[in-house]
């Protein structure tokens, strides 16, 4: 016979073996492949090696005369750090220092090939640049004041607009040889408003060639410096085609209010029944009223 | 109820209504765009104010105003608390309060950045055209219309959400008969201990209120015990916590980023799961039958309407990771949102709803009675 307790039990065991094969089929991590992601990393220059930024760079505060790093690689747990370990003095050599601010030296790492996502992108060569800011501004302002920065919910997608698409994507399977070691690079020294220039293109080399061009200073920026002007901060209007699309919806929206409006004065309201009003109380101090129907007087 | 033709003043049936404010709060939800947003929000408005029945209490307003709340809420915060999006933009500084080390990731005050600002009233004008879209929904076709269309499998929660509907507008009348009884016998009925006075009868009254008012639905039908097997209860009982759960998985694979793992979890479990729930409420329903009291009838305005707020729908989900598209505006770096003549034009469509469905009947009484 079936009693009410052994129903539950069975319906209690059903539910939590429906529940158990649910979450193993989701989280069951596949053996075959390892999973990464492709973003950039923040470094800190401790003695003359790359030490992994602990904390998020709108927290850190770099000190006058260190040297903050990024690298965009792919990795699944341990990031590469930036290839070349400049020190400060050779990046600030020929930024004098100015009083009440400090110098931060920056170096950036655009990864080698097998680090970018778009097989046909030019990865920029790296660049080191010396930033010259108030005392408390903190590494996603040093970061800022040098090139350009895309953000996404706080998390840093892309440097001096690479990549061009994309922010820490999650990557299935992690290519061949992402982990090999890396062989250190020239890194060019800019003035601030240069952009980086142009490195290899990432189809065409084997993993170890990241020979990026060793020139020095401005002459290695292709574009030009007001394409990647720290000052241009302002909304940029997309040259001189008419934006139609704003226009037409503006104008649009516009419309749709004005006949809201419009049906809401013509809207008739709802009839209410006329209330029998109560007699009024006649004091006696007033005078009196002539007998009429209360409904009929409109006081 | 008229059975003649479809254009004639009538009621249109709840569940198209509420199927356009679905729709067009899926619209919104996949754009971050202000413009498109602010579409939405307009055509919402337009349509409620054209076809809500006369009589009907004014719901959209309250969502337009909790909607203006949010907005300035999410402004404040942004202004004061200064975690998130970093800009580059400064428009004015706040005097920065120090926290201790503990709470190092907050931060109060400080520089107020364009970016930040535009970050979150975007964010917010989404959520508040969600709520219009779904307060349109409501204000045009009452949720009470709509729970005469549950399945039958389904009349333990029709009867509790009819008495949670009635909960809250019963409470308010209480709360208003009990204060003017107290005024008549002198207390004042506005200090602390009077409202602490208050709250005991204001709340058994509801409630007794309420519960009279699921007795006289189950009276009526609405909650009748329908003599099934044990096994075909059972059978449907199991399918619906499978269902239920799978459709929940499924959307929480949806949802998150796609990767080797969620892969599964994705589409196929959230069909697999919305299957098995439909066919637990089929199984359920068979051998219970309804009479077909006044019906609304679906005809061809109801599928109009349904069809101009999914389509949109559908599109944008689509071309959602489209640039040309203009769903998502960027804010760092700042730029104008872009927007797209062809979007705009498909984001009209919603508002079509107001033309092409037939006036409601007390309106059209109203309108067609000479003044």
């Amino acid at each position: 016979m079936h009693t009410a307790y052994s129903q539950r039990r069975r319906v209690v065991g059903l539910l939590v073996s429906l529940l158990t094969v649910a979450f193993s089929l989701g989280f069951a991590a596949p053996a075959h492949a390892e999973s990464g992601y492709r973003y950039w990393s923040a470094w800190a220059q401790k003695d003359g090696a790359w030490a992994f930024a602990t904390k998020a760079a709108a927290q850190l505060t770099p000190a006058d005369g260190s040297v903050d790093g990024w690298r965009y690689q792919v990795s699944a747990t341990v990031a590469p750090a930036p290839r070349s370990t400049m020190a400060f003095d050779a990046i600030c050599a020929e930024t004098p220092a100015a009083d009440g601010k400090k110098r931060v030296g920056l170096v950036l790492d655009f990864g080698r090939a097998i680090d970018a996502a778009d097989p046909a992108a030019q990865i920029p060569a790296p660049a080191a640049y010396c930033v010259v800011a108030e005392p408390d501004a903190t590494s996603a302002d040093v970061l800022a004041l040098a090139t350009e920065v895309r953000e996404d919910n706080g998390m840093t997608c892309a440097i001096a607009g690479y990549p061009a698409k994309g922010c820490g994507d999650p990557v299935a399977e992690l290519p061949a040889g992402a982990a090999a070691g890396e062989e250190p690079v020239d890194v060019a020294v800019l003035a601030i408003g240069t952009a980086p220039g142009a490195g290899a293109p990432a189809t065409s080399s084997a993993p170890t060639s990241s020979a990026a061009p060793s020139t020095s200073a401005a002459s290695a920026a292709p574009t030009t410096a007001a394409s990647s002007s720290p000052t241009s901060a302002e909304k940029d209007d997309e040259g001189s085609s008419f934006p139609w699309g704003l226009t037409l919806a503006l104008a649009a929206a516009l419309a749709l209010a004005v006949a809201a409006y419009v049906l809401n004065r013509r809207k008739p309201r709802p009839v209410t029944p006329e209330v029998t009003r109560q007699p009024k109380v006649i004091m006696a101090d007033e005078p009196t009223l002539p007998a009429d129907d209360d409904t009929t007087r409109r006081s | 109820m008229t059975t003649g033709r479809p254009m004639l003043p009538r009621l249109l049936h709840p569940l198209a209504w509420w199927a356009w404010g679905v729709g067009l709060a899926v619209i919104a939800s996949r754009t971050t765009n202000p413009v498109l947003l602010l579409l939405v929000i307009t055509s919402a408005v337009l349509v409620t104010v054209a076809r809500q029945e006369l009589g009907t209490p004014n719901v959209l307003r309250v969502f337009l105003i909790l909607g203006l709340f949010i907005i300035a809420f999410r402004l404040v915060m942004a202004i004061v608390l200064g975690a998130g999006i970093r800009g580059r933009t400064v428009l004015f500084t706040l005097p920065e309060v120090p926290l201790p080390e503990l709470f190092s990731t907050i931060r109060v005050g400080g520089p107020v950045t364009a970016e930040r600002v535009l970050y979150a009233v975007y964010d917010a004008l989404q959520l508040t055209a969600i709520l219009v879209a779904i307060g349109a929904a409501n204000a045009l076709a009452s949720p009470r219309r709509v729970l005469r269309y549950l399945p039958a499998t389904l009349y333990d929660l029709g009867t509790a959400a009819v008495v949670a509907l009635s909960y809250a507008p019963q409470l308010a009348d209480d709360a208003l008969r009990v204060r003017a009884a107290r005024r008549l016998r002198g207390h004042d009925g506005r200090s602390v201990r009077e409202v602490a006075r208050l709250t005991v009868p204001v709340l058994d009254s509801s409630l007794e209120r309420s519960l009279e008012l699921a007795a006289s639905m189950e009276s009526r039908g609405y909650g009748r015990a329908v003599h099934r097997s044990i096994g075909r209860r059972r059978v449907g009982s199991a399918l619906t916590v499978v269902g239920t759960l799978g459709a929940v998985i499924g959307m929480y694979g949806v949802l998150v980023p796609q990767t080797d793992q969620t892969a599964a979890l994705g589409l196929p479990l959230l069909l697999g799961g919305a299957a098995l729930a439909g066919a637990a409420l089929f199984v359920g329903a068979r051998r219970d039958h309804r009479s077909a009291y006044r019906r609304d009838p679906w005809k061809w305005p109801e599928s109009v309407v349904l069809l101009v707020a999914v389509l949109p729908a559908v599109l944008l989900v689509v071309i959602g990771d489209w640039e040309g598209a203009g769903l998502a505006t960027s804010v760092q770096p700042l730029a104008w949102p872009t927007v797209n003549p062809w979007v705009v034009l498909v984001l009209l469509l919603p508002a079509l709803a107001a033309f092409v469905t037939p006036m409601p009947p007390a309106r059209a009484e109203a309108m067609g009675a000479p003044a």
